[in-house]
């Protein structure tokens, strides 16, 4: 074609690699001895592990009396982390789903990195509609198990809904990783020096031989799966922002929630993608594999979902008003102006005005800015959370029951044995999984081209 | 009576009435050697191969020792007896209602106390009462927990020493040296007394030690009204009044709708005229306070005049009278004029007063309240009398036993002519029937240290207080459902106070004491039956007849004239009113109010009490230094700021609430908190303000100094938010907008049209639930919520989890404040759930936990339900209530559970509390929500004694706790779908309105919007107040 003389595509990965080195890049965590660091941030985060898990047993022992909730604010730090958490789950999916099948192939540095992410992001939290209701125990009412009653759930309840579509969304997702990691597996079973690491890791690699009715029918079930996840990858938070949008009260009964709620997700999971990323590029030297471009790539997609979510705050704010209704007007005045503005001004800059900056290309390729920026784009989505879900709560049509809500130490300290959870998952998987896809990258090296060293 | 015996270790082998095998009936040897043998036969040994027999034998006997060797991981069974001699009409699990009386200072309140199987669980109005009328307020709903209170004192103390009830008796018998001494040195001091029998014995106490002294104490009392009148009449005399015919009403720091003597009567009739439709019309009430009451947030215009100028704006009042010629004639009148110094809008208020009350001789009531001095009461009386509303709207009676000195003299009087006699060490042994003089009496007499000289004391009391420690000897007293007795209300009605339970400690009645004092004891039965006996009218059909009906007569007749004494006024109180008229301009004084929740203190160990909402201020387990903004401003104070409060001879410390409509430069202080001694309930509550009340200034202090001391005080609040913001909420209108539009309320919002995208369901067929509320006629008074606290076996859950919001009343009283922030109306609506028939709850709950029933009631399946709160969170008037703890477990009067299981390491009630719980509630496990449900157990029971006789609900068979204890009669429950029905009637009115009507809720509470009646001479002043 014409235009290929003319325009040059940015390398996927550093030029002048080949496909052995690639596997030793990306295989050398996994074989080599474990670094110091690792077993340093090994031991926080099991330490904010065992956190979580005395939390939880505190909390289940004694009542959800031990958070801060009140009266009107019948959800706090519960729900706010886990919205916050399923929306970090979102980049993942996306990554592997949507581009794979838009056939973005700066993905195939990142995907695996960041599906990991969105299992572990899930799982946490999954975490929370389990423990955060007044009797776990019973938890098991929510699905559609025969009993003696013969009594259904209630299917109209999007707490309900959100029970399967996020279980749903964790299936796939964590079906869609493994399938994935299959030729990588087999790599490492092959690479293997011990015979425990050969086989474990050869169950796992379920027999992966590499041959030609291996790839084709991996291929074939790839693409499906990406089909499959890529519906999910929308409604999950789409139903999770039904939570609130099918319930009546001001401040969360909006249409504008689902797709608003979809663009955040993405927002708040490719700005945890880039913390992370930055971080292990630079840990595991795999600066080659993920070049300064599939970061730059990421940021102008929080640059983009960043303005999405900062027109959405603005149209709320514009149907309150125009609705006419002073219920629904109070509620956005108060969220700016009320006992929380602190709350929504934190979000405001880190939401709308930070990623902003992203216009710039010198910040947009800056590793420690755009570090910087994620962490804020991090903290602002989780204030998002809590805007909605307190703001709301915490003053409604009722002024007699108005009330101010404060988490206890309790709430702060399951909110970081949560971040626990994560990052013991996340160095488990960064030490004993290929966090970059190897077959996947090899796939876009220009020696894969079956034309590649051919003259024109 | 039911009875829970725990399960027999092992049955004897003898014992053949019940057997379980043929083994245990024959009590073979194999039996008993199987019985009494750890290992069984077989049981370990496993060489030899289990025979066909062996193994039948074990399977027998496996299955017998089932039995024997108990339950370790399920629930030991327990057994509920049966009688063996059933009493006719006790059926277990359906309540029995007893008519009995309960007493509180001057007031008989007739009660009727539901029973299961022999304990009291509930206590609601007596119809046949005319101080009831079928109402009770918080106190008498709350006392039936008192009776319960594992806090009251249970055995006698000696020096701190628990006595034996005989070791007590042994011990009276050998102390009685004064009595034979013809009561030389005895000195009783009692509260005071309404029961005819005590001044049956006080006469044969007299008699019988005629040198003994009788004198009696109440911090809260009558006595200003009393010394008051007869400083004009020569006469004892008490008004009561019919509040049905007045149509002005001008309250003088009265609270005749909360706590002054008579509310519940006065409430009852007061809002008869508050309704629209009244053929007499609506009445007109102009309320002058310094604090914010019940009454003055009822009030048409309100006054906030500080307490030592209430009785200058008497004054304007009567003055105004004279010159428009109402008094002319009355040359007492003509004597009183004195210059007063007021604001000319508040003298237009009190020209437009005198005006309506000329233009109502005879249809008007002047009331004061009985915290202010006797000279205000006594003019308050001249003027009644003026305007000609003596024997109209006011009967006149002679006070009850006020042939007795002990009545002729006042408490005040009484108490320091006690001291004095302590003093000299002229009392060797004092007896205290009941109260708490050491904590309530006027500090400068230093009660403490004067009853210390006296030999013996003696102290007859429901609690372990201030007094029962510094006494010699505490001797249980009985609380008034334990106890037989009798009474004499105010307005003369005669009552029965019949006990509902053996007492559960070993104690003793005021009469009991008194007679045995007397040397003929006698149960307190037989002395009632005796006084009855005496009098020459009890008969045995009688006696069951006042039993049944609570009431042996009604009230009596008044006086039909009262004369004045010529010029009894001026020279009982000249000097006075100079004096009053001399404390200094800036000044900022004190004055001390009677508690809502705890009255004198004598409640502080009621938890229903503690967590009740003061009406206007909404604080629960405190008292606070109430003031206005501005004068908190002016120290630079912000609320629950600590103080200290000094008079000259001493100061307390209490933390600041600022509430808005309250008189400048003057603080308010309830009594009754602060108590040293007041059980694991009432201890560390609040500031005790006792301390600074003096014989000379029981009430107030006109002149006190003010520190900010720099630290803050936690107040619970269970209402942060005091303005409406514009929501049409509560719907106001005065008279004159409700007669050209009567439909006002509804117009106030305009909804959109109130489709729904899907069919629904409708509710057409049976019983469809409704409920009224008449905010005309609701006065905010809390005793609908203390009834549902009985009824529904709703926990308290203390000052730290209200400070978190998590009260748990399933109906709460929303408290608004309308105007600006110093001329506040305070306006009140009752809140529970509103059985919406579109209810947003019942959609998100995941479990179908709360539920829709067919009788239009929102339901809550607390089994079902699992916690997720969403349901609270769609609820738009947050109703719901959510267990975030097991608030029972967390009571501090909760004991460690009996382990009789794996898992019993938990808390329970105490096992005395947990017999005041209404069998047909389920009492709620922390992580569920409850809410309101119209109180569905009745509604049960009347169906289903409805069914078993064959017919329908009549309407007013059912009425919700809430209803039934209403005072103002505002709440009004049944089937909407009866046109005849009275709720349908009420539904039918203009002035029902449903809140938040534009959400589509198809609530089944709805509200009658309130009318105001204010002078339309002021109503430029009113509106800009209001």
């Amino acid at each position: 074609m014409q235009n290929e003389s003319t325009v040059q595509r940015p390398h996927l990965i550093t030029p002048g690699i080949n496909f052995k080195e690639v596997s030793d890049i990306v295989c050398k965590p996994v074989e080599d001895k474990t670094p110091k660091w690792w077993f340093i941030a090994f031991t926080g985060a099991v330490s904010l592990l065992l956190l979580l898990l005395s939390m939880l047993s505190y909390l289940i022992w004694e009542g959800v009396g031990v958070w801060g909730l009140n009266n009107p604010v019948a959800w706090g730090f519960d729900i706010v982390n886990f919205v916050f958490w399923v929306g970090i789950g979102h980049a993942g999916t996306l990554i592997s789903a949507i581009l794979f099948l838009f056939k973005q192939k700066w993905r195939m540095s990142i995907n695996r990195f960041a599906e990991a992410m969105t299992i572990f992001a899930v799982i946490c939290a999954l975490v929370f509609p389990g423990i955060h209701v007044g009797r776990a125990w019973l938890d098991f009412y929510l699905f559609p198990i025969p009993n003696q009653m013969a009594m259904w759930p209630n299917f109209r309840s999007p707490l309900l809904w959100d029970v399967f579509a996020v279980s749903t969304y964790f299936s796939v997702s964590l079906l869609f990783w493994f399938v994935g990691l299959i030729p990588d597996l087999a790599v490492i079973r092959d690479r293997a020096k011990t015979k425990t690491k050969k086989m474990v890791y050869g169950i796992f690699a379920l027999g992966w031989r590499g041959a030609n009715r291996h790839w084709q029918n991996y291929e074939k079930a790839y693409l499906l799966l990406a089909a499959l996840a890529t519906p999910l990858v929308l409604s999950v938070h789409s139903i999770v922002s039904f939570d609130f949008a099918v319930s009546q009260l001001p401040g969360w009964h909006t249409t504008i929630f689902p797709p608003y709620f979809v663009a955040g997700a993405i927002f708040s999971g490719f700005a945890m993608v880039v913390t992370l990323m930055v971080l292990a590029r630079e840990l595991f030297g795999l600066k080659d594999l993920i070049t300064l471009h599939h970061l730059e790539c990421m940021n102008r997609i929080i640059l983009a979902t960043g303005t999405m979510v900062g027109y959405a705050y603005a149209m709320e704010f514009f149907t309150a008003w125009y609705s006419g209704n002073q219920y629904e007007a109070f509620a956005f005045v108060n969220r700016a102006f009320g006992p929380y503005a602190w709350a929504y001004w934190i979000m405001i800059s880190c939401n709308v005005i930070s990623p902003q900056l992203f216009w710039s290309k010198r910040i947009r390729t800056s590793i420690p800015l755009m570090f910087i920026i994620s962490i804020f784009v991090n903290i602002g989505m989780w204030f998002e959370r809590f805007v909605i879900t307190v703001t709301s709560l915490h003053a409604d049509f009722l002024p007699s029951s108005w009330a101010y809500y404060s988490p206890t130490w309790v709430d702060l300290c399951t909110l970081a044995g949560s971040f626990g959870l994560f990052f013991t998952l996340f160095l488990l998987f960064l030490k004993f999984l290929p966090m970059i896809a190897i077959s996947e990258v090899k796939g876009v090296m220009p020696e894969a081209n079956p034309h590649h060293g051919e003259a024109h | 009576m039911s009875q829970v015996t725990p399960r027999p270790e092992g049955d004897t082998p003898q014992d053949n009435t019940f057997w379980r095998s043929s083994g245990q009936l024959e009590n073979t040897k194999e039996y008993r050697k199987f019985l009494y043998k750890e290992f069984q036969e077989g049981a370990s040994v496993l060489e030899s191969p289990m025979s066909r027999r062996t193994f039948i034998k074990l399977m027998g006997a496996s299955a017998a020792l089932a039995g024997v060797s108990g339950c370790t991981i399920r629930k030991q069974e327990q057994r509920i007896l049966p009688y063996a001699k059933a009493p006719e009409e006790v059926i277990p699990g359906k309540g029995n209602f007893y008519a009995t009386t309960f007493i509180l200072g001057e007031e008989a309140i007739g009660v009727l106390a539901e029973s299961f199987e022999g304990r009291p669980t509930k206590i609601e109005g007596n119809p046949s009462h005319p101080q009831s009328l079928g109402a009770a307020k918080s106190f008498q709903q709350g006392s039936v927990l008192e009776l319960y209170d594992p806090d009251r004192l249970q055995k006698p103390v000696l020096h701190g020493k628990s006595l034996t009830p005989e070791q007590l008796e042994k011990w009276l018998g050998d102390n009685s040296s004064s009595l034979e001494n013809k009561g030389q040195g005895l000195a009783i001091l009692t509260e005071t007394q309404i029961s005819p029998t005590f001044y049956r014995l006080l006469d044969l106490l007299r008699q019988k030690l005629p040198s003994a002294k009788i004198f009696r104490y109440d911090p809260l009392n009558q006595e200003s009204v009393y010394t008051g009148i007869h400083s004009v009449t020569g006469q004892w005399l008490s008004p009561y009044y019919d509040f049905a015919k007045a149509n002005i009403v001008v309250s003088l720091d009265a609270d005749f709708l909360g706590n002054d003597v008579g509310s519940i009567a006065y409430t009852k009739a007061f809002s008869t005229r508050r309704d629209p439709q009244n053929e007499k019309g609506i009445n007109r009430l102009y309320a002058i306070e310094h604090a914010a009451t019940v009454t003055g947030a009822k009030a048409d215009h309100r006054l906030r005049i500080p307490y030592f100028q209430i009785e200058s704006v008497l004054w304007a009042l009567s003055s105004s009278l004279v010159k428009k010629g109402v008094c002319s004639s009355d040359q007492v009148l003509k004597a009183t004029q004195a210059d007063v110094a007021l604001s000319t809008d508040i003298l237009k208020v009190v020209d437009a007063i005198a005006d309506d009350l000329a233009a109502n001789k005879g249809k008007s009531i002047l009331i004061a309240g009985p915290q202010q001095p006797a000279s205000v009461h006594a003019l308050v009386f001249l003027l009644n009398k003026a305007l000609g509303n003596i024997t109209n709207t006011l009967t006149i009676r002679e006070i009850n036993f006020s042939k007795d000195l002990l009545i002729q003299k006042s408490s005040l009087n009484s108490i320091v002519d006690l001291s004095e006699l302590l003093q000299k060490g002229q009392v060797e042994t004092l007896v205290i029937l009941g109260g708490n003089p050491v904590y309530t009496a006027p500090s400068n007499l230093n009660f403490e240290e004067k009853m210390a000289k006296a030999k013996t004391t003696i102290h007859l009391t429901l609690y372990k207080n201030e007094t029962t420690e510094k006494a010699t000897l505490g001797i249980p007293r009985k609380h008034y459902l334990e106890s037989w007795g009798d009474a004499k209300a105010i307005d003369g009605t005669q009552s029965i106070v019949q006990p509902l339970i053996e007492p559960i400690y070993p104690s003793k009645s005021d009469a009991e004491l008194m007679s045995q004092l007397i040397g003929a004891p006698s149960t307190d039965f037989e002395l009632v039956q005796n006084t009855w006996k005496s009098k020459g009218i009890l008969l045995e059909s009688q006696w069951k007849k006042w039993l049944h009906e609570g009431i042996i007569t009604g009230p009596s007749a008044g006086l039909s004239t009262v004369s004045i004494k010529d010029n009894g006024f001026v020279s009982a109180f000249t000097n006075q009113v100079k004096a009053s008229k001399l404390s200094p301009k800036d000044a900022i004084e004190l004055v001390f109010t009677p508690s809502y929740s705890v009255y004198d203190g004598r409640f502080a160990n009621n938890g229903w009490l503690q967590e009740l909402p003061d009406p206007i201020t909404k604080l629960t387990w405190d008292n606070a230094a109430i003031m206005s903004k501005k004068t908190a401003t002016k120290y630079h104070i912000k609320d629950g700021d600590l103080v200290e409060i000094s008079t000259k001879k001493s100061s307390i410390q209490a933390a600041v609430m600022t509430v808005p409509g309250i008189a400048d430069n003057s603080i308010s202080i309830s009594l009754g908190y602060g108590q040293a001694k007041a059980g694991r309930v009432g201890h560390d509550t609040g500031f005790n303000v006792y301390v600074l009340r003096t014989t000379k200034q029981p009430f107030a202090f006109s002149n006190v100094s003010l520190k900010k001391l720099g630290k803050t005080y936690k107040l619970a609040s269970t209402q942060e938010h005091g303005s409406m913001e514009g929501r049409h909420l509560i719907r106001i209108g005065t008279e004159s907008e409700y007669k050209k539009n009567p439909e006002f309320a509804k117009e106030m919002v305009e909804t959109p049209p109130l489709n729904s995208s899907w069919p629904e369901k409708k509710y057409d067929t049976g019983n469809q639930w409704g409920l009224s509320i008449d905010l005309s006629k609701c006065t905010g008074c809390n005793a609908c919520i203390t009834a549902c606290q009985a009824e529904n076996n709703i926990p308290i859950v203390g000052k730290k989890q209200v400070l978190n919001g998590r009260e748990m009343h399933w109906i709460r009283l929303d408290r608004y404040f309308e105007g600006t922030e110093e001329e506040a109306q305070v306006v009140h609506q009752p809140m529970t759930c509103l059985q919406c028939e579109m209810a947003p709850c019942e959609q998100v709950c995941p479990v179908a936990a709360t539920t829709h029933s067919d009788e239009g009631l929102n339901e809550m399946t607390y089994n079902r339900c699992v916690g997720t709160r969403y349901c609270s969170n769609n609820c738009p008037t947050k109703v719901r209530r959510f267990n975030f703890f097991d608030y029972h477990q967390r009571n501090p009067q909760s004991v460690a559970k009996e382990r009789k299981h794996l898992f019993d390491y938990m808390r329970e009630p105490d096992p005395s509390v947990q017999r005041q719980f209404n069998p047909d509630v389920t009492v709620r496990m922390r992580g569920i929500m409850e809410k309101c449900t119209y109180c569905i157990q009745r509604i049960n029971q009347s169906k289903i004694s409805a069914k078993n006789e064959g017919r329908d609900v009549i309407d007013g068979e059912i009425k919700t706790a809430c209803q039934q204890t209403c005072p103002a009669e505002a709440i009004v429950f049944g089937n909407i779908l009866d046109p005849e029905s009275q709720v349908s009637k009420k539904k039918a009115e203009a002035r029902d309105y449903h809140i938040l009507k534009e959400w589509n809720l198809k609530p089944r509470t709805s509200y009658l919007a309130g009318i105001r009646n204010p002078n339309p001479a002021l109503v430029s002043t009113a509106s800009k107040g209001a």
